[in-house]
């Protein structure tokens, strides 16, 4: 009972201990809407002003601040927020999705995931052979390109055992990529002129990261953000199969331990905020909100994007990205390019040309 | 950005990789998944109750 009674100033101050991080994420993304509602107010009065959406805002200001300056270390602990904002956005962006939408759309979606899947793990385990990368690189690489980033590779690293330095590698390569996905993704939908839907779901086939195939749907319009993360959540799915898969292969090669209850592994792997994100579409399909419930349900998620954004910014360095050894960034960069190539064109083949 | 890869590319000949000062995710003190499901179904049922009438952008 003591011990009880002390666990609990310390577990407070730990979320006290949040407040400044979160306070700066909703700061910066607000700022970055003021930003661009700065932009509309400006240019309706004929005064130049940078035409740039929330969403780019929040993230240069983000850039901006962790790139010029050191962060204080009372922000840092409220900074890993981000990923509860994100996944909030997430699970509420359920109620503009009817459930009848999300099993079709889910569907054709889980199909060109199988192939994604398939293709995208074999190209990148033989790129890291043809480059020399250590075998537990490439599965990382493999897994973080296929699937789902970083959540992915730190769900494969219990899993497979590998080096740190392996996962510190992978983790960079893969948000080096994202970061170049948020410029040049938009710019070739733009190009292709891709429909909003097409967009979202090449996005959310193709970027990595969770918060980045995000935000990279989002920069190109609120719909194909929308459609960016039902199917980055439906390809978020696979991670516990495809992580079992590795952690079955090398504890064949007696490089990592047995897992012994796998279905305990598939769920302890599961990605939870995908059932969220079902339960608001099951709500909303059933009724339970009124239209303009709905909107307010929208708006929220927008609300709740808003910091993940600023979130996506501040943990980018620059620095970094550009600090590291050229095989795996090589080898990430090609695989992705294969990646993006192939889901393009099986988004062009699924829906019309991309024209929807 | 790219730029910078590629003169990045170009200068760095070793072989052998090296550790990256890549901070990893700042872990959190709760289980993400489960609090952002719990804020949104509370958010949602004070929406449906009324209690918050609306929210604009």
């Amino acid at each position: 009972m003591p011990a009880r009674v002390a666990a609990q100033p310390t577990r407070r101050r730990r979320l006290l201990a949040l407040l400044p991080g979160i306070a700066l994420l909703f700061g910066l993304g607000l700022a970055g809407k003021g930003l661009e509602s700065l932009g509309h107010y400006l240019t309706a009065r004929h005064i130049y002003f940078p035409h740039i959406e929330y969403v780019l805002w929040a993230i240069i200001l983000g850039l901006l601040v962790s790139n010029l300056f050191t962060i204080p270390q009372i922000f840092r602990p409220g900074i890993g927020t981000y990923e509860l904002w994100l996944k909030l956005g997430i699970v509420l962006v359920g109620a503009k999705f009817l459930f009848a939408d999300v099993l079709h759309l889910g569907g054709m979606t889980i199909v060109l995931v199988f192939i994604e899947l398939a293709l995208s793990l074999t190209v990148m385990t033989l790129l890291g052979k043809l480059f020399k990368l250590p075998p537990k690189l490439t599965s990382l690489l493999a897994i973080g390109s296929s699937i789902c980033g970083v959540t992915a590779i730190m769900a494969a690293q219990g899993a497979i055992e590998p080096d740190e330095e392996d996962t510190t590698t992978a983790i960079a390569a893969i948000l080096t990529l994202g970061a170049l996905a948020l410029f040049t993704f938009p710019a070739i939908g733009h190009l292709l002129h891709l429909g909003q839907q097409s967009y979202g779901i090449w996005t959310g086939l193709a970027v990595d990261n969770t918060a980045e195939a995000t935000v990279t749907g989002a920069l190109y319009g609120d719909e194909a953000g929308r459609f960016a993360v039902l199917a980055k959540t439906a390809r978020s799915a696979f991670i516990g199969f495809v992580v079992l898969g590795y952690a079955i292969y090398w504890a064949s090669q007696g490089k990592a331990a047995v897992v012994k209850n796998k279905p305990l592994f598939l769920w302890q792997k599961f990605p939870k905020f995908i059932l969220g994100f079902v339960a608001i579409s099951i709500l909303a399909t059933a009724g339970f909100f009124s239209k303009g419930q709905l909107a307010s349900l929208s708006n929220l998620s927008k609300w709740a994007f808003l910091p993940a954004f600023a979130g996506v910014g501040l943990r980018t360095q620059l620095r970094d990205l550009v600090n590291q050894g050229w095989r795996p960034i090589l080898v990430g960069v090609l695989g992705e390019i294969f990646i993006a190539l192939l889901t393009l064109g099986l988004v062009f083949a699924a829906y019309h040309g991309g024209a929807r | 950005m790219s730029a910078s890869i590629q003169s990045s590319i170009h200068s760095h000949r070793q072989p052998a990789m090296r550790p990256l000062p890549v901070k990893k995710n700042q872990k959190l003190a709760f289980n993400a998944d489960v609090v952002a499901i719990v804020i949104a179904l509370a958010l949602a049922a004070l929406i449906r109750l009324n209690v918050i009438h609306h929210i604009g952008w």
